[in-house]
């Protein structure tokens, strides 16, 4: 059968020449298996054909055409008022995107820029340098206290001691700084504090 | 026949739209039946037979009367088919359509008898396992009796890949009806 059948499907799939047609129809003649084999594919398509004598219900063809005008009558509608079906949700939602857009770019990005522009277009390297380095430089002390003249003001008692591993505890802890009384140090005190703490360094560098 | 429709496509451009509902009559049952066959149930089919019929309404004017009105209907026809099996297939994979809900199927279905019930589900088992071109082809030959030039014409394919395509389509057929045996 398996051997027959690839011929017999070619045949009546109209994929043979017409030199093996003649063959394979003299052969059909001739020999009761391909007969067989040909008869017994027919009948197994012929089984899944269906022709018009399918029972259907009429009133879906009856009513199929009136069904088609309403379809037909309301997309002529949707084409007459579609545009503002479209356009409405369409404004809205560039609106919407429009206002995302800007309100993100003026909070995060509008600081940094202006700052960023104001370094770059208007200072030179040399006026950063007089007007924020040197002055670091020479004298951080004082930059400092400028920058905390209120806080400076709170009186420490003046028996407080301080011993000097606290002083190399501090310089090997930064942090510490954050939440110590130093910055609430007399002018007095934190002059000694600075001595001693100067000498400290200088004996740790040595 | 020919002269028939075209003449009936004559009248429709003039404006009278009986003419269309003749050609509706006409043609609506080969409509519903492709699409049936293509398409294995009745919801489906109906969905693809008005969308067919109102670009019919909508396109006629733009009809070149250089094909038949059969040919020009059929190419549509074809098109939307496979189109409305793509869509399944695609809201199928996002498991929108998780399956074909049969009970509304029945209750909608146009085929009434238990003999003709029987028979459509049975070519339907078969036809839905092969490939939807595959498919296409074989219905045009086995049930609507189409030359491979009609084919051709509707599909716009080579006679030769058509016939090849047939081929695969038997061979498919015949091995879904052995395995049920």
């Amino acid at each position: 059968m398996k051997k027959n059948e690839e011929r017999i499907l070619k045949y009546i799939s109209d994929q043979l020449t017409p030199k093996e047609k003649i063959i394979f129809e003299e052969e059909l003649k001739k020999s009761d298996q391909l007969k067989r084999d040909y008869d017994n594919i027919k009948l197994q398509l012929d089984d899944l054909s269906i022709g018009n004598e399918l029972g259907t219900n009429e009133i879906y063809f009856s009513n199929l055409l009136p069904k088609v005008y309403q379809k037909i009558d309301q997309k002529k509608k949707f084409r007459k008022f579609g545009p503002i079906y479209y356009l409405v949700p369409t404004f809205s939602a560039v609106v919407v995107l429009f206002l995302f857009i800007f309100n993100n770019k003026t909070t995060n990005d509008t600081g940094y820029k202006d700052l960023a522009n104001e370094v770059v277009n208007n200072l030179s390297d040399q006026e950063v340098s007089d007007k924020y380095l040197t002055e670091l430089e020479t004298d951080p002390a004082n930059y400092v206290s400028n920058q905390n003249n209120d806080e400076l003001s709170v009186q420490i008692p003046s028996d407080l001691e301080v011993s000097s591993d606290s002083y190399t505890r501090l310089i090997g802890n930064p942090l510490a700084n954050e939440f110590s009384t130093l910055r609430n140090l007399s002018d007095n005190d934190l002059e000694t504090v600075y001595e001693k703490l100067n000498s400290t360094t200088s004996q740790k560098v040595q | 026949m020919q002269d028939n429709d075209f003449d009936l496509i004559k009248r429709f451009l003039s404006g009278e739209e009986v003419a269309f509902n003749l050609i509706v009559k006409k043609y609506q049952k080969k409509i519903y039946w492709h699409a049936r066959q293509m398409m294995g149930n009745h919801l489906d089919a109906d969905e693809v037979t008005q969308e067919v019929l109102i670009v019919i309404f909508n396109k006629l004017k733009n009809f070149n009367f250089n094909s038949s009105l059969y040919t020009w209907i059929y190419k549509i026809v074809t098109t939307r088919s496979l189109n409305q099996i793509r869509k399944k297939q695609i809201k199928r994979f996002f498991s929108i359509d998780d399956n074909d809900g049969d009970e509304l199927q029945d209750k909608h279905d146009i085929v009434e008898e238990l003999d003709s019930k029987e028979k459509l589900e049975k070519v339907k088992k078969v036809l839905q396992k092969i490939p939807p071109k595959q498919r296409q082809i074989f219905i045009m030959r086995n049930f609507e009796d189409l030359s491979y030039e009609e084919i051709s014409e509707i599909t716009g394919k080579s006679v030769g890949g058509l016939k090849a395509n047939y081929f695969h389509a038997l061979k498919k057929v015949l091995e879904l009806t052995n395995e049920k045996k």
